[in-house]
């Protein structure tokens, strides 16, 4: 890479991109945070800015339980989803032979390849009340009622945990994988049993991975519409489907954009959380 | 004062399929000495450390502590510590962290811990350094870090892998001298591993030359230098000059060897008829007829200034010989010089063989 000595080229360099970048992200970005201070007044829409809409959200416990609903869905998708892919992930990069880890790699982003919503309704069709899962109960004698499983918060975390297993065990075993073999051999030659070698050598060195793994389920998941709408069903409302229920139902533009900043908000205070502990690794 | 260990090696072999990466080395290694094993890539000498520190288990054969069998010991019980060639230091820990991690595994806590790892770090010549990320240390500091590691929790043997591989020519003769004098302190035993020759020499009470996995030779350095005991050894560590030859009749303790440049009263063994090589280090050619033994008159075909020596390159008949001629007078090329040798400088060796003498 050359330094550029010119200011100006630099710009034409980077110009498209920042066009592109102003026209579809910037500008409608802002339009967003602006509609969110305007205010909805019958039909039409009152531009004098006032913070009416965050009030409104601070007050009405229907967005504020969306809200906590979203928080622990998404919450409890990070944690179960890290606690399924870090063996798996750990297994993978030590105990299977580096010939088959790519091929298992790739079973394992196979998810990744079926449509969201095709996967969504698949889960649905598994949990549902006549699905696979409450027929193999009944024939087992396990329950003699079919239970329901889809439309429930469990559904919703059973639906993003299975996406998201995925892509944190691809952030894991990343991380694993670069932590060289003479680190845990030289932690059992000092004494450290395998316990000891894992907790204090390579779980802390695969702390990057399991942050960036978390922050983008936290992110991914927490913005989700398709998954908790359709696995989840209407029995409670996260952000995203208050966010919805303003566009679609009431019209409400400032309303939900207000709802979509704090949403933001969230995300950016996440992502400063979990940048902190990136650079706290140390290497 | 920590004394160290007596290590044996009994017939260890290691195969990978077909290919036998070691095969029966048999060593006896004095409690408190530093033993050197040279050799190639491929010779097999980091297999032979990593099975010494439990990390590879040998096909067959037993390794020995104290005449305590240790060959079925996990790197954990095992009275060895490694130092890696990459060091291994960990990254997320500072350097008193670092140095402190066996101590806090063996149940050593606390003021007893700290002291130990300020005394090690005091012996590689990084005190006060404890809080220092590893990050910020140099290659030469690392490698100081990684030593006062290993040695903190008073292995009874030290296994270092390579350990100035990584380190620029300076720092690593630096370093050598450093070692030895840190070895000689503690009393261990350490077991080297190097491809440097110059390494070896400067370090080792005994070196072990490896080849194909097999021991080739070992010795004291100066044993091993002026008396190789195969060809290998004699090319391997510095220069040689190999002179092809047929043994004849023996006198005494000497050899009649007849080559391109006559026949050669030497010491050793050889049966009448057997080929054999003699071995002839450029130093030990002198440019005169003083030596016992003359060479023959020949051509200077190039000459290079060293600074304590010019080393030429002479041709004798049909062969070319390599020899270091004092500074002065300077050569020129194509002089014609007259080339002989002391009997005791040279070496007989068995031709193609791998037999010790």
């Amino acid at each position: 890479m050359t330094q550029n000595k010119t200011p100006r080229k630099g710009w034409i360099l980077t110009g498209p991109a920042l066009i592109w970048t102003s026209i579809f992200f910037l500008a409608p970005m802002g339009m967003v945070i602006a509609y969110s201070f305007f205010r909805r007044v019958g039909g039409s829409i009152d531009t004098s800015p006032s913070l009416y809409n965050y009030q409104r959200i601070f007050d009405e416990p229907v967005f504020l339980d969306a809200l906590k609903n979203s928080l622990e869905v998404v919450l409890i998708t990070v944690v179960v989803s890290i606690l399924v892919a870090y063996p798996f992930a750990y297994i993978l990069a030590y105990r299977v032979p580096p010939k088959w880890q790519r091929p298992l790699l790739l079973l394992a982003v196979l998810p990744f390849w079926t449509s969201y919503v095709v996967r969504s309704y698949s889960w649905l069709l598994v949990l549902a009340k006549n699905g696979v899962v409450n027929g193999m109960m009944q024939t087992t004698g396990l329950i003699s009622e079919p239970v329901s499983l889809a439309n429930t918060r469990l559904a919703t975390v059973i639906g993003f945990v299975h996406f998201f297993t995925m892509l944190v065990s691809l952030t894991i075993y990343a991380s694993l994988t670069q932590i060289p073999d003479s680190y845990r051999k030289a932690a059992r030659d000092l004494g450290a049993s395998s316990p000891m070698t894992f907790l204090r050598i390579t779980l802390p060195l695969s702390m990057p991975g399991v942050v960036v793994g978390a922050f983008l389920t936290f992110v991914l998941a927490i913005g989700d519409f398709i998954t908790p709408q359709i696995l989840g069903g209407g029995q409670e409302l996260l952000l995203p489907q208050a966010i919805m229920l303003q566009v679609q139902r009431r019209g409400d533009f400032p309303l939900a954009a207000a709802l979509s900043v704090i949403l933001l908000v969230i995300v950016i205070a996440v992502y400063g959380v979990s940048a902190k502990r990136l650079t706290l690794d140390g290497k | 004062m920590i004394r160290g260990a007596k290590l044996t090696i009994e017939g260890i072999t290691k195969r990978y399929g077909e290919t036998a990466a070691l095969n029966d080395v048999h060593l006896e290694v004095t409690p408190g000495s530093y033993v050197v094993v040279l050799g190639p890539s491929g010779s097999g000498k980091t297999t032979l450390l990593s099975i010494l520190g439990g990390f590879t288990p040998p096909t067959e054969g037993r390794i020995l502590v104290d005449e305590i069998d240790v060959t079925h010991l996990s790197p954990v019980k095992r009275p060895t510590t490694t130092v890696f060639q990459d060091y291994a230091l960990f990254p997320h820990m500072t350097v008193a962290k670092n140095v402190g991690f066996g101590l806090s595994m063996h149940g050593i806590k606390g003021e007893e811990s700290s002291a130990r790892v300020a005394r090690a770090l005091e012996l590689v010549g990084l005190p006060g350094t404890g809080d220092r990320h590893i990050a910020s240390l140099s290659g030469g500091q690392r490698q100081r870090v990684a030593l006062a590691r290993a040695v903190v929790i008073e292995p009874r043997v030290l296994l270092l892998d390579e350990p100035l591989g990584a380190l620029d020519l300076k720092l690593r003769r630096q370093m050598q001298d450093e070692l030895s004098e840190i070895q000689r302190s503690l009393g261990t035993t350490f077991v080297h591993v190097t491809h440097d020759q110059e390494e070896a020499m400067s370090l080792a009470d005994i070196i072990v030359v490896l080849r194909d996995g097999r021991i080739e030779d070992q010795g004291p350095p100066d044993r091993l230098y002026l008396r190789p005991a195969t060809r290998f050894s004699a090319t391997f560590m510095g220069d040689s000059n190999l002179v092809q030859g047929v043994a004849g009749q023996s006198i005494g303790e000497r050899v009649s060897v007849e080559t391109s440049f006559g026949t050669f009263l030497v010491g050793g063994e050889a049966p009448v008829g057997a080929r054999v090589a003699l071995a002839v280090r450029p130093e030990h050619l002198r440019i005169d007829d003083v030596g016992d033994l003359l060479i023959g008159e020949g051509r200077v075909l190039g000459r290079h200034f060293i600074g304590a020596h010019q080393r030429c390159r002479v041709e004798i008949g049909d062969q070319e010989l390599v020899l270091n001629a004092p500074a002065k007078p300077p050569l020129g090329e194509g002089q014609i010089v007259r080339v002989s040798v002391d009997a005791d400088d040279v070496v007989l060796l068995q031709d193609g063989s791998s037999e010790a003498l």
